[in-house]
C-alpha cells in the first residue's frame, strides 16, 4: 500500500511538469510564428528599380531618346507624359519616391544637356550611406543608358530612390 | 530506499530531458529570428530576351544595346562610362 502511494505521488508530480512543458513549447511556437509573420518583406529595392525602369521606358525607346525630350513643355509635364504617379497613402506624411534625371552629349559627359528631377529631394542623402549598417534609410537604384537622337549620342543616368521604410522596416 | 533511488533516478533524467527541450526551442527561436531577417528582397532585374542566341539581358541594358545596332562609334567610352 505504501509502495502503491508513492507511485500516485510521482503521476500527479509528472501530470504537472507535462503541462509545463507543454505551455513552454506552445508559447515558443506562437512567438516564432509572430516574429516570423509580423515581420515584413523589404520590397523597397524592387520599388525602386521599377521606377527608373518606368523612367527609363519614357526617356528611351529602342535606343532612341524621346522626341520631345528637350522641349520646355515636356519636362513641365514629365509625370503626365510618362504616366507615373508619385503619391502614397495617407498615412506619409512626406514624399516617398524621388528620381532624377541626366542626359550627356557624348562630346562632354562633364556638363549634363537635360537635367529633371522630381519627389522628395531629401531622400537623396541615403544614397551616400550603406544600407546594409542602416535598415531605415531610403533605399537608392542608379541606372546608365546610351541612347541616341537624330545622329548625336547621349548618355543618360536615371537616379530612383525609395523611402517607406515604416511599411517595410520593422 | 529503493523507490526513493528510482525516484531520483527519473527526475534526473526529465531535469536533462527539460533542458535538452529548452536548447531546441531556443534554436528554433533563434533560427526563426534569421529567417524573419532574411525577408529583404534585393536581387531583381527585369530581364528581355532576344530571340537570336536566346541571350537574356536587363531591360535598361538591352536599350544601350538597341543604341548600339543604331550608332555604334564611341564605343569603348560609352562602355566605360556605363561602368
Amino acid at each position: 500500500m505504501k509502495f502503491l502511494k508513492l507511485k500516485k505521488g510521482t503521476d500527479q508530480m509528472l501530470s504537472m511538469y507535462w503541462f509545463f512543458i507543454l505551455f513552454i513549447v506552445s508559447a515558443g511556437i506562437v512567438y516564432m510564428v509572430g516574429a516570423f509573420y509580423s515581420h515584413p518583406y523589404d520590397v523597397r529595392a524592387i520599388e525602386a528599380n521599377i521606377l527608373v525602369n518606368k523612367v527609363a521606358d519614357c526617356v528611351s525607346y529602342t535606343g532612341v531618346l524621346h522626341s520631345e525630350i528637350f522641349e520646355e513643355r515636356f519636362e513641365e509635364n514629365f509625370l503626365e507624359e510618362c504616366n507615373i504617379n508619385l503619391e502614397v497613402e495617407q498615412e506619409f506624411d512626406e514624399e516617398q519616391y524621388y528620381f532624377s534625371v541626366q542626359i550627356f552629349e557624348i562630346s562632354d559627359v562633364s556638363k549634363d544637356v537635360f537635367y529633371m528631377e522630381q519627389g522628395n529631394l531629401n531622400l537623396v542623402t541615403s544614397c551616400d550611406l550603406d544600407s546594409e549598417d542602416y535598415d531605415t534609410i531610403a533605399r537608392c537604384v542608379e541606372k546608365k543608358l546610351y541612347s541616341t537622337q537624330d545622329a548625336s549620342q547621349y548618355l543618360v543616368r536615371i537616379l530612383g530612390v525609395v523611402d517607406k521604410h515604416e511599411k517595410n522596416v520593422k | 530506499m529503493l523507490s526513493k533511488r528510482a525516484q531520483v533516478s527519473d527526475t534526473m533524467v526529465w531535469i536533462v530531458a527539460t533542458l535538452i527541450i529548452l536548447f531546441v526551442l531556443f534554436v528554433f527561436i533563434f533560427v526563426s529570428g534569421l529567417l524573419a531577417d532574411a525577408k529583404d528582397v534585393v536581387e531583381y532585374s527585369v530581364n528581355v530576351g532576344f530571340s537570336e542566341g536566346h541571350v537574356d539581358i536587363e531591360r535598361v541594358s538591352a536599350k544601350t544595346e538597341f543604341a548600339f545596332d543604331i550608332d555604334s562609334t564611341n564605343k569603348e567610352v560609352i562602355e566605360q562610362w556605363l561602368e
